[in-house]
């Protein structure tokens, strides 16, 4: 293992010697390539960081959907003030979404066909262990369309303590078909990130770019497609023809 | 919440292992009604004073953890002088529109440890790093490696995590978190040639 690496880790682990400390800082000024050294090791670090935090908050979300009060209706006399100015504000985002709708949907129409139909019902696994009675529990609740009680049981199973690849899949799967499209993403590039005889997590995050179609998704999601297409990856038939079509 | 309900967050929280979990979950329930507040108080919308909330208790968590809160003050002060900060951060990002931040150098980041000088010499390179390149080759690194990188980041020593995953030890954890490092650097650099 490189050497500068264990002296970079031992700085920032708090177990150089205060002597150590010192000479690390002077080399950092002095010394370009250990500098290079210093700022690759903390980006590594930092983005393992952000990964962290991206899951946290996901935790967290779905803790929120369990907490939140439920939202209590206006009361009529504010319902009436204020319904004039819906009405223009819906009118404008009207002639000006629809602008923007015809240029999305014919990208969101392939991914909404597409979900309609694989993603209207799960196939439920076979086996005794207890991990899998517990994702086929997620998965008849998923078929029972309580997407609530599914985020939480497949919330489980693929927490950091067990991280099952196929409760990643369904997790992300019931993010997308509720319209949490970040959280989706999140689900889906860490199931890419396993090793599968098959893996759809990469076709599955231009899914669900596809559909969420803001920004430069449309764009991001043609590069995974491309991606997923030049390693043969789950889903390669489909993002052919996408692709085509994008 | 009385000094008794802190002790027991706190404990849990430093006592670490697969219970830590719980403790977090704990904490975040004991001061939820701080989004109802960031709502009144700054106008926010309440997605976004939930999202300054979780990310207060996520510092929260990170400091307990890291033995940065002292202990000085109640967790209730603590966690709302946190969350006061975190809501009037979002507000000032959406009033000057500031959606750099996601390129910019992380508030938490390492390079902050360092002193002025070597600060400044390091950043000079940090600036050019693609943090969005090194964050699509961390979820490709193989869920081992990412798994043992992620729970020394969230402050579980190597010893805890010889215990999760079923090592032998934590100097073996030590060595495989750093040959894990490695690799992430080895990929990023054999990509880069690549381009």
């Amino acid at each position: 293992m490189n050497n500068s690496l264990n002296i970079i880790a031992a700085y920032f682990e708090g177990s150089a010697s205060a002597e150590e400390r010192h000479s690390f800082e002077q080399r950092c000024v002095n010394d370009a390539d250990f500098a290079a050294e210093v700022a690759s090791y903390i980006s590594r670090r930092d983005v393992i960081r952000q990964h962290l935090v991206a899951q946290k908050r996901a935790e967290f979300a779905l803790l929120y959907e369990d907490l939140a009060p439920v939202q209590h209706p206006l009361k009529p006399e504010i319902r009436i003030k204020k319904i004039s100015f819906y009405l223009a504000a819906a009118c404008m985002v009207l002639v000006f979404g629809w602008f923007l709708l015809w240029r999305t949907a014919q990208v969101s129409q392939l991914s909404e066909d597409y979900i309609a139909a694989n993603f209207n019902t799960l196939g439920l696994n076979m086996g005794g262990k207890e991990t899998t009675d517990q994702l086929q529990r997620g998965i008849a609740v998923f078929n029972a369309k309580k997407y609530e009680e599914a985020i939480r049981i497949f919330g489980i199973l693929a927490g950091p303590e067990r991280s099952e690849p196929e409760a990643v899949k369904n997790l992300g799967i019931t993010y997308l078909v509720t319209g949490k499209y970040e959280e989706a993403i999140v689900q889906f590039e860490r199931l890419s990130g396993y090793d599968l005889y098959s893996n759809p997590g990469l076709f599955y995050k231009a899914l669900v770019l596809m559909k969420r179609s803001v920004g430069n998704d449309k764009e991001a999601a043609k590069k995974l497609l491309q991606e997923v297409v030049a390693r043969n990856l789950a889903g390669s038939k489909e993002a052919g023809i996408w692709l085509q079509k994008l | 919440m009385g000094a008794d309900s802190d002790m027991a967050i706190l404990e849990g929280l430093k006592a670490g292992g697969g219970q830590r979990r719980i403790f977090e979950r704990d904490l975040y329930k004991t001061f939820f009604y701080f989004i109802h507040q960031g709502v009144k108080k700054y106008g926010m919308a309440e997605e976004d004073a939930a999202s300054a909330y979780s990310d207060t208790i996520i510092s929260v968590i990170d400091n307990i953890v890291k033995g940065s809160f002292e202990g000085r003050s109640a967790l209730k002060s603590y966690g709302y002088k946190i969350f006061s900060n975190k809501c009037v951060d979002l507000l000032r990002k959406d009033t000057t529109n500031k959606r750099k931040a996601d390129q910019a150098i992380p508030i938490d980041s390492l390079l902050y440890e360092l002193p002025d000088q070597a600060r400044t010499a390091v950043q000079q390179i940090l600036m050019k790093e693609e943090r969005q390149f090194l964050m699509e080759r961390l979820i490709a690194l193989g869920e081992k490696c990412r798994q043992i990188l992620l729970f020394f980041e969230d402050g579980y020593s190597d010893k805890e995590i010889a215990g999760f995953m079923e090592y032998n030890s934590g100097d073996v954890v030590k060595t495989s978190r750093l040959r894990c490092l490695e690799r992430l650097k080895k990929k990023v650099n054999v990509e880069e040639t690549l381009r």
